[in-house]
């Protein structure tokens, strides 16, 4: 029974992309220009990418603490309110710039004679990490806003570091000296 | 009285196709898509003749040739991708490899099909047959349409056409075979109307898109668009991996 159904949403899966693709126009073959401008882009990394320090501004806590100290209720919502918002369209914005990059990267890599599907798929896999952790952080700052949010992500950052370095030496036999000089890294950073 | 006449209009769109590539004389830019549609014209006419004149051998007649017409359809599958990847060998690597795989699982499930299961009526048999093949090709053109998506390659009319109304047809099949196989005589008085009107609409669709020869843009020709794919690659990993951390360490404040 479970072929049946397999076999339902093969022929559906196929029809829907038809439909897909019908809205989507590639018409015009990207210029040798544009393409260069591609190739500068990336190597320069000149894309308006949102500044870190816009990022920590919006989720720093002296904000959210002098407008609390001024003891009227209805501000601090407002304010929590008008901050999620903030943070919401920094989230989207990093995002869209990343589209941007993968567009550029697909519309040039199409055009090469050297793709690999190894390298192809890493790739993909990349991106599709990135979303995950876009789509992760936009849910849980719509429901907890980007205070409570950053919490979170500290906690899962710092866990992530402990277990790479407490589990480095046992997964890649590597001398544990060597992790040392990277945790002093990711400290500064 | 529906079917007869869902039955002419194919045929009839069938000769208006050959008409149009004809005057039009592109058919030898197409020759594998043509030469399926001329096989089907000669062998709907074929069918009506046997049906007239030698009933008895007509279901006979019907079952075997309707398992080459789906075994030529891979022709129309084979111009797609010819026309489609013709100008992008990067992409032909990528698509042969994920093909190999997919091929391989699918032709490995459906010999162990036949070679395990009992053998049924003929029709009963050509029906799973005719299933398992179109599973392959739904399969092949969902790989070329996801390619087509993923690196933005431009299509034109005609080849969009070609690939929306076969896909279409290839799709609703599917779904259509399945539902025959799973329920038997209970869906037959739908097949009979549904399979001819998806036929049709797919015929139609190739005439709007076939109506005049509009190849599809190729890769700029003036300059080599080669690029250091290495290099790409490392800089969008680069980028990537950066704006991810860029999210964290943005989040954490």
């Amino acid at each position: 029974m479970m072929h049946v159904f397999f076999w339902l949403f093969l022929g559906f899966l196929l029809l829907i992309l038809l439909v897909l693709w019908s809205h989507h126009s590639f018409q015009d073959s990207p210029t040798a220009e544009r393409l260069d401008q591609v190739q500068d882009a990336l190597t320069t990394l000149h894309l308006a990418v949102p500044l870190r320090a816009l990022a920590e501004r919006i989720f720093a806590l002296d904000d959210r603490t002098f407008v609390a100290r001024q003891g009227s209720q209805k501000i601090h919502h407002r304010f929590l309110a008008e901050r999620r918002k903030l943070a919401l369209t920094w989230l989207r914005h990093t995002r869209a710039k990343v589209r941007e990059v993968m567009q550029l990267y697909r519309v040039s890599a199409g055009r090469s004679a050297h793709l690999r599907l190894g390298v192809e798929f890493a790739l993909a896999t990349q991106y599709a990490v990135f979303l995950m952790v876009h789509t992760v952080l936009h849910f849980m700052i719509w429901l907890r806003g980007p205070f409570a949010t950053r919490q979170v992500v500290g906690y899962a950052c710092g866990l992530a570091e402990r277990l790479v370095l407490e589990a480095g030496p046992w997964v890649v036999e590597t001398d544990g000296s060597r992790l040392e000089p990277l945790a002093g890294d990711w400290a500064k950073s | 009285m529906l079917t007869q006449a869902l039955w002419w209009t194919g045929n009839a769109l069938l000769a208006l196709l050959l008409l149009r590539s004809l005057i039009g004389g592109f058919f030898g830019k197409y020759p594998l898509l043509f030469v399926y549609v001329s096989y089907v014209l000669v062998r709907s006419l074929l069918c009506f003749y046997i049906f007239v004149f030698h009933p008895t051998v007509y279901q006979f007649f019907y079952w075997y040739t309707e398992f080459l017409t789906v075994s030529l359809g891979y022709c129309v599958v084979w111009e797609i991708y010819r026309q489609v990847l013709g100008d992008y060998p990067g992409v032909v690597r990528v698509a042969q490899a994920i093909l190999a795989s997919v091929f391989l699982a699918v032709m490995a499930r459906v010999l162990s099909n036949r070679l395990g299961g009992s053998v049924g009526p003929l029709n009963q048999t050509t029906v799973a047959l005719e299933r398992d093949l179109r599973v392959v090709q739904t399969v092949l053109l969902l790989v070329i349409v996801l390619l087509i998506l993923y690196y933005a390659i431009p299509v034109g009319r005609n080849v969009r056409g070609i690939l929306s109304g076969y896909g279409f047809f290839v799709g609703t099949s599917l779904l259509q075979l399945t539902l025959r196989e799973h329920l038997g005589g209970s869906f037959q008085p739908w097949w009979e109307y549904l399979d001819p009107f998806a036929f049709d609409a797919m015929l139609v669709v190739w005439c709007v898109g076939l109506w005049s020869y509009a190849p599809s843009p190729s890769p700029q020709d003036d300059k080599a668009v080669e690029g250091d794919y290495e290099l790409l690659v490392s800089h969008t990993t680069a980028l990537l991996t950066r704006m991810r951390r860029h999210l964290l360490r943005g989040a954490r404040g």
